[in-house]
């Protein structure tokens, strides 16, 4: 695979592992933007892992592990603690980019250098593995949302919530499981970042990617095999600026192409009709 | 639909007209008010009143009084006024809507959107939930406004109350304006073409 | 006798925060006493220190005002962040630009940031309103754009060719404010903070379109029924608050800074709608937990240089704080009918 197509799919896998989380969330209901906050942890406990010596798989599962623990405190206040659901990713954001800035502090000490920590090993076309997963994470969660009966109970619990609850399920397990997935996806997005294109952690590493997630699913108008060419484009923007930012002098700043993806969805959100396709009780508490 | 869409909240093709004088027609519910409509909507709790605004503040909506600074001696006296005038029973009148009763509810609704002598008041379901008291003064209520000069386009689901509002009884099943009864129709009558049957 | 909720809120704030702190210092290896005596000392304990609280309050209370002003009209402007950014770069640009006359060019400075904030926000209100896109949405990816485009803006158009870190051109001394209290980085632009703070809470309070404001924010479908111009009046509320923003940048040029650089902002908008939160949209209770956010930011570094527990606690805690509280007020709501 040529170079720049590998950065591409390198770059677009974080962003697809989180959008497919906070999408199965979303159809389930509820809206966290601290996904965001998240991806930091999960990046940061990925690195803090290979630094304590473990290899890059172990650290992606400890990221993991640390998403689903996010998605549990997400749930624990904005779901069954019926508080508003933006504020609490508002404030989850501040969380994580101060606990990843106060344990980057403590673990890096003064040196001040960058720490490299391992990759992840490639499987096939050059790829990981991890990397190969979340282009099936999509068509996985497609198929989850339409032929399994989870699946249904998700859709349930974001289209009539009340129904599911007249039929005996439960609104407020539905989203906390939703949640708990999607934490684990975004922290293994965050670890994912941080195991591949440029090996080591940075204060806000992530770089804004957990926002750029969450246009993405209005972009895929909340359908899961949409969420890949979205992700493909923000991409191969940013790999664009990367390249023009090491190759050096070109008429067109690179900053330009790190808007690029900020700009795309924005224009994505214009274009499409907003709310259209959006689960009916999305952003509504629990009954 | 169709009385909201008068009262401007959908917008609609076709004409208005009230006492001859045309109403705007499209979908803009300011446009409705500055032509001299009132619009007493179905749900009063969420629609017809901010609940977490005080008894004077609600009647003073949507345009308080004073230019700059709030002039709150003006609404006091304009909330005192309608408060009593409309029988309207609370706390005080820097309690929250919130506080007061079904019926005193839409009583402080009616307060607000009758006080200004308007030409068209649409209401829509105005006595759903009420008890008989509080049904009947709200209809009296709607009476007053049409012995003031108003026309008035009241909605209701309850045939037992159709011929209790006077004026003309038309049913309207599906989008359909059947044509207007005469006040001894009987309720079978009422109760078939509510439910599409020939009468 | 049950304690009113408001207190009963700024307990459980005040608790959590105290808590966290000395856990946190526990976790760096520092005993919570020297922590919390160091950041007393390094937000107040003198002039220098007291200075630096009051530079950051001037961002944090104008940015928590803005925060206040959006969320009592029912708008979700998560775009602080943004517009900030915004405010400083048009400053920047201006202040460089224009002749060093003090007051007509600050006086230009200051306006085109806060025009530059409203402007930086329209983009969302008009897709808000044309398209039902959520605002939530697109003012985060504005702050995203903004970011970026400060990044270009130092490295480009507003360079400065003297010296090789990508910075703008600084803006003349005579233009920028003099400090205040001597020994102290603090200036008179600390003054603009309070006075907004004082000017929403009339506004709110006291005025019939603050009394529109509240109730579009309180009762969004009764709006349109009662006649209210929602439309209208939430793009007021957004250009207004996207303004007071831009203004904080341009006074972080203006009074702090002198010119512009990358990255620019430390959450600058994120911590002042946090304070915008804490004290639930209300404008003096607001600017209060910004004014401890900036004691607790100034405190902070003192913190890591004396006891190394390291600074990014100052985004640390309030997150925690936020949360706790929204949870709280969450089962109170719940508890009472």
């Amino acid at each position: 695979m040529s170079g720049f197509l590998t950065v591409t799919v390198l770059l677009a896998a974080p962003l697809l592992l989180a959008a497919a989380g906070e999408l199965l969330l979303e159809r389930a209901g509820s809206i966290q933007i601290g996904v965001e906050g998240t991806m930091l942890l999960g990046a940061f406990t990925a690195f803090a892992a290979s630094q304590r010596g473990a290899s890059p798989h172990g650290a992606l599962l400890a990221a993991a592990s640390t998403g689903l623990l996010a998605g549990g405190a997400f749930a624990l206040f904005a779901v069954a603690g019926r508080a508003d659901a933006v504020l609490v990713g508002t404030a989850w954001n501040l969380v994580g980019a101060g606990a990843t800035g106060f344990g980057y502090s403590l673990l890096a000490g003064a040196t001040g250098s960058v720490l490299e920590i391992a990759t992840l090993p490639p499987v096939l076309f050059g790829l990981p593995a991890a990397v190969l997963v979340s282009f099936v994470a999509p068509v996985a969660l497609e198929l989850f949302l339409t032929r399994t009966r989870p699946g249904l109970a998700v859709a349930a619990a974001g289209e009539n919530p009340l129904a599911l609850e007249a039929l005996g399920g439960s609104v407020v397990f539905v989203r906390t499981a939703a949640s708990l997935v999607a934490g684990a996806f975004a922290g293994a997005g965050g670890a994912v970042l941080v195991l591949t294109v440029s090996p080591t952690f940075v204060e806000g590493v992530t770089a804004g990617r957990g926002f750029l997630a969450l246009a993405l699913v209005v972009f895929a108008r909340w359908k899961p095999l949409r969420l890949v060419p979205g992700a493909l484009l923000i991409g191969g923007a940013t790999a664009l600026a990367y390249r023009l930012q090491a190759g050096g002098a070109t008429r067109i700043p690179y900053s330009v192409f790190l808007a690029l993806p900020g700009l795309l969805a924005l224009a994505a959100l214009a274009a499409g009709r907003g709310r259209g396709g959006a689960p009916k009780a999305l952003g509504t508490p629990a009954p | 639909m169709i009385a909201s869409a008068i009262a401007g909240l959908a917008p609609f093709a076709g004409e208005v007209r009230v006492a001859g004088e045309p109403m705007p027609v499209s979908g803009d519910p300011l446009a409705f008010r500055a032509a001299g409509g009132a619009f007493v909507p179905a749900d009063r709790r969420d629609e017809g009143l901010v609940l977490d605004l005080s008894l004077a503040e609600n009647l003073a909506l949507p345009a308080p009084p004073g230019r700059v600074l709030l002039d709150r001696p003006a609404l006091r006296r304009r909330a005192a006024e309608r408060l009593s005038a409309f029988a309207v029973r609370g706390e005080s009148a820097d309690a929250p809507a919130r506080s007061l009763s079904g019926g005193n509810q839409q009583k402080l609704v009616l307060a607000r959107e009758l006080a200004g002598a308007p030409r068209l008041v649409v209401a829509i379901h105005p006595t759903r939930g009420l008890d008989l008291a509080a049904s009947s003064a709200v209809r009296a209520r709607l009476a007053g406004a049409c012995a003031a000069g108003a026309s008035v386009l009241a909605v209701s689901a309850d045939p037992d109350e159709a011929f209790l509002f006077r004026g003309s009884v038309r049913v309207v099943y599906r989008g359909e304006v059947g044509p207007a009864l005469p006040p001894g129709t009987p309720l079978v009558t009422l109760g078939r073409m509510m439910a599409g049957l020939a009468a | 006798m049950r304690t009113p909720p408001r207190v009963l809120a700024s307990l459980v704030a005040a608790g959590t925060a105290v808590a966290s702190l000395a856990l946190l210092a526990l976790v760096a290896g520092a005993s919570p006493l020297d922590a919390l005596r160091s950041l007393a000392a390094g937000s107040l304990g003198s002039r220098a220190a007291l200075g630096e609280t009051l530079v950051r309050s001037t961002g944090l209370v104008l940015t928590a005002m803005a925060g206040c002003l959006a969320l009592k009209a029912g708008v979700l402007n998560i775009g602080l962040e943004g517009q900030f950014l915004a405010g400083a770069a048009a400053a920047a640009a201006a202040g460089a630009a224009l002749p060093a006359a003090p007051l007509p060019t600050r006086f230009l400075v200051l306006a085109a940031a806060a025009a530059a904030g409203a402007l930086w926000v329209v983009p969302a209100a008009l897709l808000a309103e044309k398209r039902e896109v959520p605002e939530v949405l697109s003012t985060i990816l504005l702050n995203l754009v903004a970011a970026t485009a400060v990044s270009g803006l130092v490295r480009g158009a507003l360079r400065d060719p003297a010296g090789d870190y990508p910075q703008s051109r600084p803006l003349p001394d005579a233009v920028r404010l003099g400090p205040l209290l001597a020994g102290s980085r603090a200036t008179a632009a600390f003054l603009f903070a309070f006075a907004a703070a004082a000017g929403l809470a009339i506004l709110l309070a006291a005025t019939p379109l603050g009394l529109k404001l509240r109730a579009i924010g309180l009762s969004p479908k009764a709006a349109r029924a009662i006649g209210l111009p929602r439309a209208r009046l939430r793009l007021l509320a957004f250009a207004a608050s996207g303004a007071l923003a831009g203004l904080a940048g341009g006074l972080e040029v203006l009074a702090v800074t002198g010119r512009l650089y990358d990255p620019f902002s430390a959450g600058v908008g994120y911590s002042g709608l946090a304070a915008a939160l804490l004290g639930q949209a209300q404008p003096v209770p607001s600017a209060a937990a910004a004014l401890v956010l900036a004691a607790l930011g100034a405190g902070s570094s003192a913190m890591q240089r004396d006891t190394g527990v390291p600074a990014a606690l100052a985004s640390l805690v309030p997150g925690v704080v936020v949360l706790t509280v929204l949870a709280a007020r969450a089962r109170a709501a719940r508890s009472a009918p």
